[in-house]
């Protein structure tokens, strides 16, 4: 997804995850789910890539795996240069200055008997970084810039709520000026009137730290609305990327149609075709063979039964993985 | 009459040594057969309106402070026990957003269905309940019924569990059905297929439908009426074309002003309401949304806004709508 000829920001290069699936007594492998099988995308500086697909996709999967979160099965994710999935422990600790992670619920993941304060400076403290009259500054700093008074260092987690929590969640997250952030669901838990608080939040963030962000969502429109591109997933691959608003515009994919048909429009007069997907989402354990859309394609034939289609680069950019897409639209 | 009043109705909730109102006045009615949609953010009182219908509120701590509920004009929150439990599951049900939590899990689908019958219809034998339970399943569009009456529910995938409540709900025919975040927790693929299924049911059966979600999308779907809920009260009640078209509270201007719509171009900053809602012990004795309004006036915050007509069918509980209205059609013309 670069544009230009130079080495992207990230550069992901068949991203496998496999999870053993262990039954019986023994405990044995028995199965493996295949949650992400050959993902590749660029990341420019600056730039949003959007993760979109429903439960199981491998979305979030795919934002944990490059961040060795989860050790991957396979593939390359090369970050200004650097291989991260042959990194040491020492190296990976440096990375994570560079690349952090915004969760739907930053706190779950946080000591509830830690004041705001204590949070936001942990950061500096790890990397040892400032003294401490300098940490407290910074991280009263951090608060204001995320819209909270100075005052929430003392406070604790519990005391605030679910948007309040996710600005805190992004202090923390911008405290040690990355250069990547994945945002895993990150809005996804908040209110509307909440959610397009810190939706605009991310966006000035990033357009003044010249953040590149990874946003993975189940909600389209949200995706849509802080990308400049977005990769599909269906079932642990991405069937389609494409930007923003081509994506919307003029999907290619069945599975993309269908997706965006099935999103409901706050517009009581809106009239289209929808596309009702029938059935479930298959097990990502035992992925249909062929396409893994074709159980609930209807557009399929014979072929996608059997032969798996490429992602296939396109002259605009963008690139579609199913052999029929031509004759869809 | 309407089929369901609710009427000036208040809930409160005692905490350690303080009571706190968190629905307050709250006035509606469901017709016959229509769908009304119920919108709110968190803490709106929608869930406590729905569960205070179905007299399901929390006990001790719960309780109707003022107000009424008529089914058929009759009465719901004063009557005995056994009255209330026939009306609910007779002829009011309801659905929720896990169906998980109210299926039990030890017991196959098959059982759970044919309790409802045992409940409800004791004098039915096994033969016809069996029968029964597989043409339910069949009418919400369960594939391969017969196996899935002999499964637990931790066997199906979250859209065919809420099927089975829908089915559970439906068994005994009942003039409301009460929806609350049915499909939240469902992708959006799911969520079209049930939303799809409530439509073909209610055409089927002729029930009224309660649908409560925080999501205006899924209101604008289902809906042929809707009531906006802010912190604890009703802020604005309209036919559904005529909120999304011409709403007229500020909050039901920033709440749709705020989300972020598929046509829109990306990377752009959205319209949003600034501020949280004020927490439920710290309520202002003026108009709940005064401190997040753009359009505030001392008056705002002294007096609470009553519900009022501002058009045929349409209602709205704010001091300033017409003036707000008037500069809003100034401004954008529309």
């Amino acid at each position: 997804m670069s544009t230009g000829s130079n080495e992207p920001l990230l550069r992901v290069r068949g991203l496998t995850k496999h999870f053993p699936v262990r039954s019986g007594i023994f405990l044995r492998t028995t199965g493996h789910v295949h949650a992400v099988d050959d993902v590749s995308f660029d990341l420019d500086i600056g730039e949003t890539v959007g993760l979109v697909g429903e439960s199981g996709c491998g979305k979030s999967t795919v934002g944990k795996t490059l961040l060795r979160l989860h050790e991957p099965t396979a593939g390359q994710v090369v970050f200004e240069g650097r291989d991260i999935t042959t990194m040491g422990r020492k190296a990976l600790r440096q990375l994570r200055r560079d690349i952090q992670i915004i969760l739907q619920d930053p706190f779950e993941s946080l000591n509830a008997r830690h004041t705001v304060g204590k949070i936001l400076e942990e950061p500096f403290v790890i990397h040892r970084l400032g003294t401490p009259q300098e940490r407290r500054r910074w991280a009263a700093e951090l608060l204001e810039r995320v819209g909270l008074s100075p005052a929430a260092a003392s406070r604790f987690p519990h005391e605030f709520s679910g948007g309040q929590r996710q600005r805190i969640g992004i202090a923390r997250a911008i405290a040690l000026r990355p250069k990547l952030i994945v945002c895993d669901e990150a809005v996804s838990a908040l209110d509307v009137s909440i959610q397009s608080q810190i939706i605009n939040l991310l966006l000035d963030l990033q357009r003044e730290m010249h953040l590149a962000l990874i946003f993975i969502a189940h909600d389209l429109a949200v995706v849509k609305h802080v990308s400049d591109r977005i990769a599909v997933m269906y079932l642990g691959e991405v069937v389609e990327t494409a930007t923003a608003h081509d994506i919307y515009a003029s999907p290619r994919h069945p599975y993309t149609q269908a997706l965006i048909s099935a999103i409901p429009l706050p517009d009581p007069t809106a009239d289209r075709d929808r596309v009702v997907l029938v059935g479930d989402v298959p097990s990502p354990i035992h992925p249909p063979s062929g396409c893994r859309f074709h159980t609930r394609c209807r557009h399929a034939r014979d072929d996608c039964r059997q032969r798996k289609p490429e992602l296939d680069s396109l002259r605009d950019g963008a690139s579609v993985a199913c052999h029929y897409w031509r004759g869809l639209s | 009459m309407a089929l369901l009043e609710i009427d000036q109705l208040s809930v409160a909730f005692d905490t350690e040594g303080d009571t706190v109102t968190v629905v307050d006045r709250v006035g509606f009615d469901v017709e016959a057969g229509e769908t009304l949609g119920i919108v709110g953010e968190s803490g709106c009182g929608k869930s406590v309106t729905a569960l205070t219908i179905m007299g399901l509120l929390p006990k001790p701590s719960g309780r109707v402070q003022g107000g009424d509920i008529r089914f058929r004009g009759e009465s719901l929150p004063n009557l005995p026990p056994e009255r209330m439990r026939d009306i609910r599951g007779n002829r009011i049900a309801m659905i929720f957003q896990e169906p998980m939590t109210a299926l039990n899990p030890v017991h196959r689908i098959g059982r759970q269905l044919a309790e409802t019958y045992a409940l409800h219809q004791a004098d039915l034998p096994d033969e016809a309940v069996y029968r029964r339970t597989l043409g339910l399943l069949e009418q919400v569009g369960i594939p391969a019924p017969e196996q899935r009456l002999r499964e637990y529910p931790h066997q199906l995938s979250g859209g065919m569990r809420q099927r089975v409540m829908i089915a559970i709900a439906l068994a005994s025919k009942p003039d409301i059905l009460i929806a609350d975040e049915p499909t939240t927790a469902l992708d959006v693929t799911i969520q079209a297929q049930i939303l799809e299924l409530l439509r073909e049911l209610q055409r089927e059966t002729g029930m009224a439908i309660i649908f409560i979600t925080h999501d205006l999308g899924v209101i604008a779907e289902l809906c042929s009426r809707v009531v906006v809920m802010y912190a604890g009260r009703v802020a604005e009640q309209a036919p559904i074309e005529q909120l999304f078209a011409h709403p007229v509270h500020p909050y039901t201007r920033g709440l749709l002003a705020s989300i972020p719509r598929l046509e829109d171009e990306p990377k752009t900053m959205l319209t949003t309401i600034p501020g949280v809602v004020p927490s439920i012990e710290e309520l202002p004795s003026g108009c709940r949304f005064a401190n997040r309004c753009p359009y505030v006036k001392d008056l705002c915050n002294r007096d609470a806004p009553e519900l009022l007509a501002a058009s045929q069918g349409h209602q709205v509980a704010c001091h300033r709508w017409r003036e707000v209205d008037a500069v809003a059609l100034e401004k954008w013309g529309s």
